[in-house]
């Protein structure tokens, strides 16, 4: 995944779209905004949409004593809840802060006490959450899966896709094979200077962001699109 | 496992437009995504997204309710839909008989994709005495681009349907990125941010844009007409006009000229805070790199000095020739099915209810079709109100109007308020009838918002909780008591009705969902054909872009742009400025709140818990405040308190405030609104000549830590 | 925390000491002063300090980390990946640790001098030994934290470890105690000095390493948790047993009250040692100014 933090809003889009994918405990979110901000003559502020990482290196994968944290052929670092004891050594090794722990308190519903929503409730049914292990973003993995089973393409086809890169209106975000040389997400980074979060850890995350200046593009006239004979409406006028 | 479809509707969170695909598995909504195939191309934000948990809310209102105790004590009695629509048509006919048709209001919050019913439910009845923000909002805009283009709308050419996106965009007063469908959605802003060469954001605060743009010019609040006016002067002076548009195409160019002479950069610098030479630089890449365009915000139009403001910013784009051309400001042409508002143009407003409108001796532009609210609610006080009976679907005016101690007291002497919502909020705590208003999941119903190229179908995805209607349905019943020859059998009816001259069907239009005039069958250069005028031209008294503006000089207003100070500043009320030394802006729309929206939204609140004031560190020191602090902002009518957000993006001396807040969670009638609330702070006495709207945006004001409380 | 704070500057751990991390904290120093006092016991040769040690590591140790842990019906799981986990191989140790040694007891009491009591003394030394330095490789793995990323940890846990070890040796002695009280508390003095130094050390260490580590150190000094460091760490655990310890060497005439005092202060130093260092773990920002 390639994060453009010029595009990026802070629109807090790809946030929501992670939980209602995944039907995220109210405690709990996998992406997260951070905002950078200079002072100066000229203040700015960088806004960094993060997530897993996806470590090709992942020290999360090392720490973990049960398995439970894994990495795919794909690279995609997961999590199976059926065999993490809770030990939250991969909190503590993840040196980019993606791993949450999901105790009693980060699930208590969205309105405590009042109601179990039917949302919720066809939640419980269709994606695991147990209290006591620990979750993080898995790259939509479950998207993708069913994507590349009808034959698309993640990245490309947005049935393939996570859902915050689908949703972010800056289009912020681009998925795509980084071991493509031809990918969106490889020319990105060849192009724009992508740059890893941290990459004295050795890591190797496969997150790369990219920064630059709006305003940068000459042409704004699209010749083919151009359209000669103005032709008059019906109605309205 | 039981049936499982995705049903294709339109968002409207927020003003609306976003096409969104819904699944809902044996009757339960399981998933909500953006359409890829709608305008919005699948993209959606957090509030459309966190829906999920709007609709399922335990503190829905599921019934009509009946106010037993005295108004605001929280006393309610179920009644039914039947017994609700009775009292209100006997108080309303009642009040009719005794005081006029005017004596009713009509009101609305910001457009929420019901404005049309609104207001023909107002007209059909015999009332133009609606309320809505728009005079603080939408509408001074409209009004003012009507002078050119006849029927009020220009919008940037984001699009690139002509072939050429714009050159040079600028951003004023504006966050479109987050306040997506003000105007324009967001998606396809940012969508042409890619092919823009400069971007000139005019804004107090760092954005998210601004950071990045070519040039951002770091205005002192309420001083944008001279800024304005000063690039206007230098486009001319240094003859960078658009020669052959003002010479064939304006009206005036020589009395703009001569006004603008007295805005020298210079001078413009001193009133603006900006350096002279950025405003010369922006005056430039405006008008060599053509086209361009202008994403106006609102908070210009929250100033009692907008309609010169906005005034000004029309003149130039017209002198910059901006105007209709590919990739400038275009006046969109409606779909086949015409402007949505033709369904309440068509009731006419007559002389007897123009002359029923309150404010409309004074403000001639503003309340000309619907009634100016400050006028109201200082009638309400002084007992000589014309409006008796108050019907409010949606809207918080208790919270959104000036100096709310006021409106508080106000609404209080009024003889019936019927208040229609989702929630039990401040507004509805003082009704007297209340009733339940169903989602946008809930509903079947036509959408258009700003750009006005295009409708879509709302698509009942789930049935509304409890006994809750849609607005339609709520304004279709209590019209046909009062007025059934303008109502319909169902809400059906009334939706084939609007569709008519497109030749479709509610049924037929409900499963297309977007029925636009998009690309190339939209066309530019309007004024160069017969679209407004047999031969050519404006739809203008002189045929002419009107830079001498002949309209408002029969009106009775100055025909030329000029800059007013805010009511008040450090050279309006130097004394004053002595006591509240602090330029007061309030405004900044959060991405994943609407208004006083959705902090009721456990996902949504928990982006950010508490209202928040930006200040610049310099100027937080000098009054020990720290980040997080909680820090009273106090101006001449009352103090609030926000959660102080030191923030180097914020110009020294400027306080902004979040606006339109309360607290959900605290207990009613007021649900904290006094304590956060900025229209607290604000001024209801000092009001636009032509659109009446209060000073929201530029004020005075001090802070200080507030100690009690961490 | 807010967007433009959260891992923008210093940002503590959490998991591991605040809410139920106290428990791992438990579990984290009673491993070392486990393993330390089985060492130390077997140096005197005292059956009693064996014994407690396996109590301290079996229940005190293994109690608490399975109560910190999410899921605790699943702790077999936690040993199936020792080829990458310290974690795993952690628990493997304490498992080892448990059996072996409950098996030296037996063998101990019943066969003392037998060749099997030898061999499962040396295994139950080793497994001891890798019970009270894991916890201390656990942290220094962790790349984020540089306050933690240091080989001296390690060390540090485990030679606080057996100066607990020397201290509860020394409350056996003077319970009538199979375990000689002079060279007890000639230990205990040895270590505490030596623990002093090595504090001192990798503090110094810390903050030269890297900018966060430095504010790890000043957390300590300055910071929240800077009243558990110099009363819990600098006074009850260095400076009184350390005094005390002098006075014994002195007057050879201590109470006995004040001895216990003092050990009880060593393990409350112990505790304050390990609470911090797990307090003041620091990530590195994750984005910082210049990139
Ligand atoms: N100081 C200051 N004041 C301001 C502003 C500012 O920037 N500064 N902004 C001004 C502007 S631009 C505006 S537009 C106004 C906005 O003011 P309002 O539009 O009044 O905004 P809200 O407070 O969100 O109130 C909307 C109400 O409508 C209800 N509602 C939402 N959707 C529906 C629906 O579909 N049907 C029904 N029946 N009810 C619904 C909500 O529950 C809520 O109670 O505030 C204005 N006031
Ligand atoms: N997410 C979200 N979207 C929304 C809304 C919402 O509440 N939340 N509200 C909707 C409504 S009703 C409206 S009207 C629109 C409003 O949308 P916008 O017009 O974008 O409104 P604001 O964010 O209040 O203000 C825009 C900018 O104006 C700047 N500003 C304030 N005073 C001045 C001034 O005097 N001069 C200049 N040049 N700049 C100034 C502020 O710093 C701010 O960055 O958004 C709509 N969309
Ligand atoms: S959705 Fe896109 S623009 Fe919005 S916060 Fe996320 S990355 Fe940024
Ligand atoms: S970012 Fe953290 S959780 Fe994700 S793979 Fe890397 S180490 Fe593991
Ligand atoms: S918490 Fe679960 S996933 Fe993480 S290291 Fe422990 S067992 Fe593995
Ligand atoms: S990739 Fe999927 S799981 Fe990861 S943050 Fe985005 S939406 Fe969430
Ligand atoms: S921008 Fe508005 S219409 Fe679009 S998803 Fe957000 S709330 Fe819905
Ligand atoms: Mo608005």
């Amino acid at each position: 995944m390639v994060v453009d933090l010029s595009s990026c809003v802070r629109c807090y889009a790809c946030l929501a779209a992670c939980r209602i994918e995944h039907f995220l405990p109210m405690g709990m979110s996998w992406p997260r905004l951070i905002e950078l901000e200079t002072g100066g003559d000229n203040p700015t502020v960088s806004t960094y949409s993060v997530r897993c990482n996806q470590c090709k290196d992942a020290p999360c994968v090392e720490v973990c004593p049960t398995g439970a944290t894994q990495q795919r052929g794909d690279g995609i670092v997961w999590v199976d809840q059926n065999k993490c004891v809770g030990c939250r050594y991969c909190v503590v090794a993840c040196p980019y802060q993606n791993r949450t722990f999901l105790s009693k308190d980060k699930d208590k519903g969205f309105f405590p006490g009042i109601v179990q929503t039917d949302f919720e409730k066809a939640g419980k049914k269709l994606y695991q959450h147990q209290i006591g292990t620990t979750e993080k973003c898995n790259f939509c993995a479950e998207r993708i899966d069913v994507g590349l089973a009808k034959g698309l393409k993640p990245g490309i086809d947005r049935e393939a896709t996570p859902a915050c890169v689908n949703t972010c209106p800056a289009k912020a975000l681009t998925f795509g094979d980084l071991d493509e040389p031809d990918s969106e997400v490889s020319r990105l980074i060849r192009e724009k200077g992508g740059f890893q979060l941290h990459p004295e850890y050795n890591t190797d995350p496969s997150i790369y962001f990219i920064d630059g200046k709006i305003g940068q593009v000459e042409a704004t006239k699209i010749e083919d699109r151009h359209q000669k004979e103005p032709h008059t409406v019906g109605v309205g006028d | 496992m039981g049936e499982k479809k995705i049903i294709k509707t339109t968002c409207k969170s927020c003003h609306g437009g976003c096409g969104a695909l819904v699944t809902v598995e044996d009757g339960v909504i399981i998933h909500i995504e953006g359409n890829p195939e709608s305008p919005t191309r699948g993209t959606m934000c957090s509030k459309g997204l966190s829906s999920i948990q709007h609709i399922n809310h335990p503190d829905r209102l599921l019934y009509p309710l009946k106010r037993m105790g005295k108004r605001g004590e929280g006393k309610w009695e179920r009644i039914s839909w039947d017994e609700a629509l009775d009292t209100i048509e006997q108080k309303m006919k009642e009040s009719i008989a005794k005081h006029g048709a005017s004596s009713i209001a009509v009101s609305q919050g910001t457009g929420r994709g019901y404005n049309e019913y609104t207001h023909r439910f107002a007209r059909s009845i015999g009332t133009a005495n609606i309320i809505t923000p728009g005079y603080i909002c939408h509408s001074p805009r409209l009004g003012l681009y009507g002078l050119v283009t006849g029927y009020g709308r220009l919008y940037c050419d984001y699009h690139g349907w002509g072939g050429e996106f714009p050159k040079t965009q600028i951003s004023w007063a504006k966050q479109l990125e987050i306040s997506s469908a003000d105007g324009e959605m967001a998606v396809w802003f940012l969508d042409s941010l890619k092919h823009v060469k400069n971007l000139i954001v005019i804004d107090p605060r760092e954005t998210a844009l601004s950071s990045r743009a070519t040039l951002w010019l770091q205005i002192r609040p309420g001083t944008d007409a001279a800024l304005a006016l000063a690039m206007i002067n230098v486009i001319i002076n240094e003859g960078l006009y658009d020669r052959d548009f003002v010479e064939n195409w304006t009206y005036g160019f020589e009395n703009l000229k001569e006004r603008v002479q007295e805005y020298t950069p210079e001078r413009a610098a001193e009133i603006t805070w900006l350096k002279a030479e950025d405003i010369r630089k922006a005056a430039r890449l405006f008008a060599e790199d053509t086209p361009g365009c202008i994403q106006i915000g609102s908070s210009l139009e929250r100033q009692a000095n907008c309609g010169q403001t906005l005034r000004s910013i029309i003149c130039l784009l017209g002198v910059t020739g901006n105007i209709e051309r590919p990739g400038s400001m275009v006046a969109w042409m409606p779909p086949d099915t015409g402007l949505r508002e033709d369904f309440f143009t068509e009731i006419p407003i007559t002389p007897e209810m123009r002359k029923g409108i309150v404010g409309s001796d004074e403000y001639k532009m503003g309340a000309a079709r619907t009634a100016h609210s400050d006028t109201v609610i200082k009638q309400l006080l002084n007992g000589n109100s014309v409006i008796k009976v108050w019907f409010s679907v949606g809207g918080q005016q208790i919270l959104h109007l000036a100096n709310t101690t006021e409106v508080i007291r106000a609404l209080k002497n009024l003889e019936f308020l019927v208040h229609a919502d989702q929630f039990m909020g401040p507004m509805a705590e003082i009704a007297d009838i209340l009733l339940p208003a169903a989602h946008w999941l809930e509903i079947d119903d036509i959408y258009d918002m700003h750009p006005r190229f295009m409708i879509e179908a709302h698509n009942r995805t789930v049935n509304p909780p409890g006994e809750a209607w849609q607005d339609s349905k709520i304004f279709n019943e209590v019209g046909k008591r009062l007025a059934p020859q303008y109502w319909f059998e169902n809400v059906e009816k009334m939706l084939d009705y609007q569709l008519k001259k497109g030749n479709m069907t509610w049924k037929d239009f409900s499963k297309k969902v977007v029925h636009a005039r998009m690309g190339k069958d939209q066309i530019y250069y309007k004024y160069k054909t017969d679209y407004w005028r047999k031969g050519g031209g404006f739809p203008t008294p002189t045929g002419k872009m009107e830079l001498y503006s002949t309209v408002l000089e029969d009106l009775g207003y100055d025909p030329l742009p000029y800059f007013q100070e805010p009511g008040e500043s450090s050279v309006s009320t130097p004394d004053l400025a002595k006591e509240f030394p602090l330029v007061l802006t309030t405004g900044y729309r959060q991405p994943f709140y609407f208004l006083s929206q959705y902090r009721n939204i456990p996902w949504l609140r928990s982006f950010q818990k508490d209202p928040v004031m930006q200040i610049h560190p310099d100027t937080a020191k000098q009054y020990g405040i720290e980040d997080g602090d909680w820090a009273w902002i106090e101006s001449p009518r009352g103090r609030i308190k926000q959660k102080a957000r030191l923030f180097p993006g914020i110009l020294r001396g400027v306080v902004m405030a979040t606006a339109n807040c309360f607290y959900p969670e605290e207990p009613g009638p007021l649900h904290g609104l006094l304590k956060s609330n900025p229209n607290v702070l604000t001024n209801n006495n000092h009001c636009d000549p032509m659109y009446g709207s209060p000073d929201l945006t530029a004020l005075l004001c001090k802070v200080y830590k507030a100690e009690d409380e961490k | 925390m807010e967007a433009h704070q959260w891992m923008i500057n210093y940002t503590r751990q959490t998991e591991w000491i605040d809410r139920r991390g106290i428990f791992l904290w438990i579990a984290f120093y009673a491993g070392g002063l486990g393993g330390g006092l089985y060492l130390v016991s077997l140096y005197f040769n005292s059956l009693w300090g064996m014994f407690i040690s396996w109590l301290i590591i079996a229940v005190i140790k293994g109690g608490t980390h399975l109560i910190y842990l999410g899921k605790p019906l699943r702790f077999w799981r936690i040993i199936t990946r020792p080829n990458t986990s310290w974690l795993a191989r952690g628990f493997i140790f304490v498992f080892l640790f448990i059996g072996l040694v409950a098996i030296q007891l037996i063998l101990s009491y019943w066969l003392p001098g037998s060749a099997a009591e030898v061999v499962f003394k040396v295994l139950g030394g080793i497994t001891a030994f890798a019970v009270a330095v894991y916890t201390g490789i656990i942290l220094k793995n962790v790349k984020g934290v540089p306050f933690w990323n240091s080989a001296l940890l390690p060390v540090l846990f485990v030679l606080c470890g057996i100066l607990g070890g020397f201290g509860l040796s020394v409350v056996i002695a003077l319970n009538g105690g199979d375990v000689n009280l002079a060279a007890a508390e000639t230990g205990s003095r040895w270590l505490l000095i030596a623990n002093a130094l090595l504090i001192v050390v990798y503090l110094w260490r810390a903050s030269i390493r890297e900018s966060v580590g430095k504010q790890s150190v000043l957390e300590q000094i300055h910071g929240q948790s800077a009243p558990i460091f110099w009363t819990g760490i600098v006074a009850l655990g260095i400076v009184v047993p350390l005094a005390i310890a002098l006075g014994s060497l002195i007057s050879n005439e201590v109470p006995t009250a004040l001895i216990i005092t003092g050990v009880i202060c060593e393990i409350i130093g112990g505790l304050a040692l390990r609470y911090c260092v797990l307090k003041a773990g620091a990530y590195k920002p994750l984005v910082a100014k210049a990139q």
